[in-house]
């Protein structure tokens, strides 16, 4: 079969990545001046200034907080730092893990709060539905905790990501919720690779029964800001 | 001890950081309810103080409405009428315990084993396109219409219309309630015209449609029956049951696409994904020009490598059509196991991970 190629009318596709090896391509530093390439040295470097890609600066603690027992591969672990936001999306980035995590994050406090020893005479097979709507149980999976959970135990110091405003504190800024999602995309994660019955060892053992318990933190959280 | 002191103090610390629901709104207690609890972390003992009491299970026998739809469902012996019952009850101050926490647990056993599937068996769909997939699967209307095909009836009739007629009481216990008697009186009987109530009002979006109460009330009774159905067997069950209802649908995943800069997107993919070749789109045959019907044929490659192919009356259509091809077959991949078969679920007996994850989609 004979194959040509064609040009279309605007078109530009072959000229944009062709390489050669003499072509001069100017690599812009600096704000954004349209049309204009700018260096990945710096799209990819953290505001912080860390560096994407696979290093042990970068994972080291995502690591050491999975320890063996969950273990998951370099490159999962480095998605799962990464937000959509971070070097215009192009990198591969945290937002189908965190799907899954927050999913699984879900039913596990649900399953968690109905299923405790109750004498509510509602209770249906002994499951309190009535605990189920309330603040603390809607909170126990939501941003500001898990935000919080990633903040105390140092998860996000570590996060390629872009605030339109790295300045502000820790909720304006955004940084909070982006630290949620990353803690669901370690979730995601360990569903993904290790499967559901596993994942919900995990966020008993490191969410619930840990030092930082996310239960305290919620209910914290819900005594201060969540009564009418 | 001295651990544990540090980190609840560090928690403390960490509160007073935040300006209090200043972009994040924390949710509060609903008053109406007038819930106690001995201690905010122990849920066992969390009440609602108002009159509410569960159907007696021989009440609840004595509907042939409920009987009917627990035998039309399949539902296990274990699972009882009274919470059959208690799950097509939606309203909260009439003395019968409602199917709040039924729906809400329902909502996160659906959400997870729908969000699971698709995640699994299409790692590669765009977000819009997972997230409209989600709703065609446990979408309002998509609920709605699963609790109709169920036989689900609503109770419609007033007291007084039930007294007239002699229904016995049992009946509406095995009927959708939703309706506050006001509501009832006022009903539309007209075919085609449906008088809204102010809340439906409220919730008419732009595009001029609107979910009507009783389509969440359907949908909330189906949540509900999967709430109950965990509630009586186990998890192992509802995932059965959800695999057979609502993941059995067939669902058109590659008419829920629409590109609005197709030639752009697969470039950006492409560069995304590290491509070493530069995306070309070739011509591969032709009718001829002069033809009376001129038909082409086009590829998109990377290298020698073809992503897709696309036929048209013209260059445009045809360059168009093969790259909305190689888009299409690189969103709508699915993973198989090296014995042929689909991939298994995160949540499966033996599961090993043999997917991919998907890594986002590009930015155009």
């Amino acid at each position: 079969m004979n194959v040509r190629k064609i040009a279309f009318s605007g078109h530009n596709v072959v000229r944009r990545f062709t390489t050669s090896p003499l072509a001069q391509i100017y690599l812009h530093k600096g704000s954004r001046i349209p049309g204009l390439k700018k260096d990945p040295e710096e799209v990819f470097t953290s505001y912080k200034g860390q560096k994407y890609g696979i290093s042990e600066e970068n994972l080291g603690h995502i690591k050491k907080f999975l320890n063996d027992k969950y273990k998951i591969s370099d490159d999962l672990i480095l998605q799962i730092l990464t937000h959509k936001s971070f070097g215009n999306g192009i990198k591969p980035y945290n937002e189908k893990l965190s799907a899954m995590g927050s999913k699984i994050l879900n039913l596990f406090c649900a399953k968690h709060v109905i299923e405790q020893p109750t004498n509510n005479e509602n209770a249906i097979s002994g499951k309190n539905f009535d605990s189920l709507g309330s603040p603390m149980s809607k909170e126990l999976s939501g941003r500001m905790s898990l935000g919080l959970f990633a903040q105390l135990n140092k998860l996000n110091t570590v996060m390629f990501w872009k605030s339109y405003n790295h300045e502000l504190s820790f909720e304006a800024s955004g940084e909070m919720k982006v630290s949620a999602q990353m803690v669901y995309a370690l979730i995601g994660a360990v569903t993904f690779v290790h499967g559901k019955r596993v994942a919900e060892e995990f966020i008993r053992e490191k969410l619930f029964n840990s030092n930082t318990s996310i239960e305290d933190i919620t209910s914290e959280v819900v005594q201060k800001y969540g009564s009418n | 001890m001295l651990q544990a002191m540090k980190e609840i103090r560090a928690i403390g610390s960490v509160c007073q950081r935040i300006t209090p629901a200043s972009f994040y709104h924390v949710s509060r207690p609903d008053a109406s309810l007038k819930t106690t609890y001995d201690s905010i972390k122990d849920y066992g003992s969390y009440k609602n103080n108002i009159f509410t009491h569960r159907l007696p299970e021989s009440t609840a026998e004595q509907s042939p409405l409920l009987v009917a739809l627990h035998s039309r469902l399949s539902l296990p012996k274990s699972y009882s009428l009274s919470t059959l019952s208690q799950a097509l009850n939606l309203i909260k101050f009439e003395g019968l315990a409602n199917n709040f926490g039924l729906n809400t647990l329902g909502k996160t056993l659906l959400s997870y084993y729908v969000s699971e599937n698709l995640l699994i068996r299409y790692p590669r769909l765009p977000m819009p396109v997972h997230n409209l997939a989600i709703d065609a699967y446990m979408g309002v209307n998509t609920l709605y219409d699963i609790g109709k095909s169920w036989g689900i009836e609503v109770d419609t009739t007033t007291k007084l219309e039930k007294h007239l007629s002699q229904e016995p009481e049992f009946m509406r216990y095995g009927k959708l309630r939703f309706l506050d008697e006001s509501a009832k009186k006022s009903e539309s009987k007209e075919p085609g015209v449906f008088e809204l109530t102010q809340e439906e009002l409220s919730s008419v979006k732009n595009d001029n449609t609107y979910l009507s109460r009783e389509a969440e009330a359907y949908a909330s009774a189906v949540r509900s029956i999967i709430g109950g159905l965990y509630t009586h067997e186990g998890e192992e069950a509802t995932k059965s049951f959800i695999h057979s209802h609502i993941l059995s649908r067939k669902l058109p995943l590659d008419q829920m696409f629409q590109f609005s800069k197709p030639t752009r997107e697969l470039v950006r993919l492409a560069e995304k994904l590290q491509f070493s070749e530069p995306v070309e789109i070739r011509l591969i045959a032709e009718t001829g020009r002069l033809s009376s019907h001129a038909m082409y044929v086009a590829g998109a490659f990377c290298g020698t490598d073809k992503l897709g192919e696309g036929i048209g009356s013209s260059l445009q259509e045809a360059k168009t059509r093969a790259v909305v091809n190689a888009l299409m077959s690189y969103y709508l991949y699915s993973p198989v196991s090296q014995d042929g078969s689909p991939v298994k679920l995160p949540s499966d007996n033996d599961y090993k991970f043999e997917g991919i994850v998907g890594g986002g989609d590009v930015a155009i």
